[in-house]
């Protein structure tokens, strides 16, 4: 039987790099990808401003229009290519608010909320698989594992259904 | 908390550096006293502007707010600001508060107190449960005078499987492991055995 061991709950955190370092290097992949240039090209035309947090569990948050937060715990943290994609899936999100896709007043009826958040999300969904594709196809990503980091993440379905739909063109 | 509590605090955090952007107008912000602690409680805030909604939660004496980030420092800076009162009443409570707020490579920690009432312990073949039950050690909490410290006793749930731990707490409320011995494995919870549940006050 595997054993856990129970101290590594009390680690002070791991040490990373710049919190810049990080978010420099994803966005220098991500453009490495059609898609992801095209987030890219979105952070610099509209000065998105992107901060990591430090948060129990690995999140991703869009408070106002031009500003993102990638969350994760120190003492568990995520991986670069986890990293890479919450920021697509972010950012993404990013452009749908700017494009005026926004979520309904919470005052909105019910139905409106589960059409416009299932739209949103769904799109969204589909925008990271496209870019994890498109840098998994790419050999000097190969050890990113993209596609493995995306059903991981818990998008193995919409991951099959996307591949799916590529092979039939 | 009402609006204009609500407000306050929103007010407080955002005038920090390190402040995380919270609506005001979408956001909920409610408290929770904690027993070991004379002057911090919990204060948690949840955006729902956002899908899914957003939550951090700090630990505050209304004046500080310090973040907690799934690691065990922030606990350990409230402790010293506000020295802990530990007591054989309310130190499971302690260890369990510190348990569902720092996690581990493996995710959360869960002390089971009974076996019979563990979380998803329906989701569980009849085999496991059984196996569970079996294994199952009860709490013992006892004071080392010694060491001047609590050692704790119990049936941990870590990262799939069910430990047999002894768990010492300092007065100064720092957690160590002195001894582990693994029961079982496979024992996975679906999701987080500390649910969503809230209760204010």
């Amino acid at each position: 039987m595997a054993s856990k061991d129970l101290n590594d709950v009390l680690l002070p955190g791991r040490p990373l790099p710049a919190d810049s370092l990080m978010i420099a290097k994803a966005l220098e992949i991500l453009s490495a990808s059609p898609h992801g240039q095209q987030l890219v090209n979105f952070v610099e035309k509209k000065n998105i401003v992107i901060k990591i947090v430090r948060t129990p569990k690995a999140v991703s948050y869009l408070p106002e229009k031009k500003l993102v937060y990638i969350g994760f715990n120190r003492n568990n943290a995520i991986s670069p290519s986890c990293f890479i994609l919450m920021l697509a899936g972010i950012l993404r999100e990013a452009q749908q608010e700017a494009a005026g896709i926004e979520h309904p007043d919470l005052h909105a009826p019910l139905e409106k909320h589960k059409e416009i958040s299932m739209a949103k999300h769904e799109d969204k969904v589909w925008y990271i698989c496209t870019v994890a594709t498109e840098l998994n196809d790419q050999r000097a990503f190969t050890e990113y594992k993209f596609l493995d980091e995306l059903r991981k993440m818990g998008h193995n379905e919409a991951l099959d259904l996307y591949l799916l739909q590529e092979r039939n063109g | 908390m009402n609006r204009e509590q609500a407000g306050r605090v929103l007010g407080q955090l955002s005038a920090r550096d390190d402040a995380i952007v919270f609506s005001r107008d979408a956001t909920e912000v409610s408290w929770r006293g904690l027993a070991f602690f004379s002057n911090y409680r919990l204060c948690r805030l949840t955006n729902y502007a956002t899908m899914p909604t957003f939550t951090m939660t700090y630990l505050t004496d209304g004046t500080e707010y310090i973040a907690l980030d799934g690691t065990a420092n922030p606990i350990y800076t409230a402790d010293e600001k506000d020295p802990l009162m530990l007591t054989e009443e309310n130190i499971l409570p302690y260890i369990e508060f510190f348990f569902s707020h720092v996690q581990g490579s493996e995710g959360e920690v869960f002390l089971v107190r009974d076996p019979h009432k563990m979380p998803f312990i329906n989701n569980f073949t009849d085999a496991q449960k059984q196996s569970i039950v079996q294994n199952f050690k009860p709490v013992n909490v006892q004071f080392d005078a010694a060491h001047n410290a609590y050692l704790v006793e119990a049936t941990l749930h870590y990262g799939g499987t069910l430990m047999d731990a002894s768990i010492a707490v300092m007065p100064d409320g720092k957690i160590s492991f002195e001894r582990q011995h693994l029961l079982l494995s496979g024992i996975h919870f679906p999701d987080s055995p500390y649910g969503r549940n809230w209760i204010e006050g």
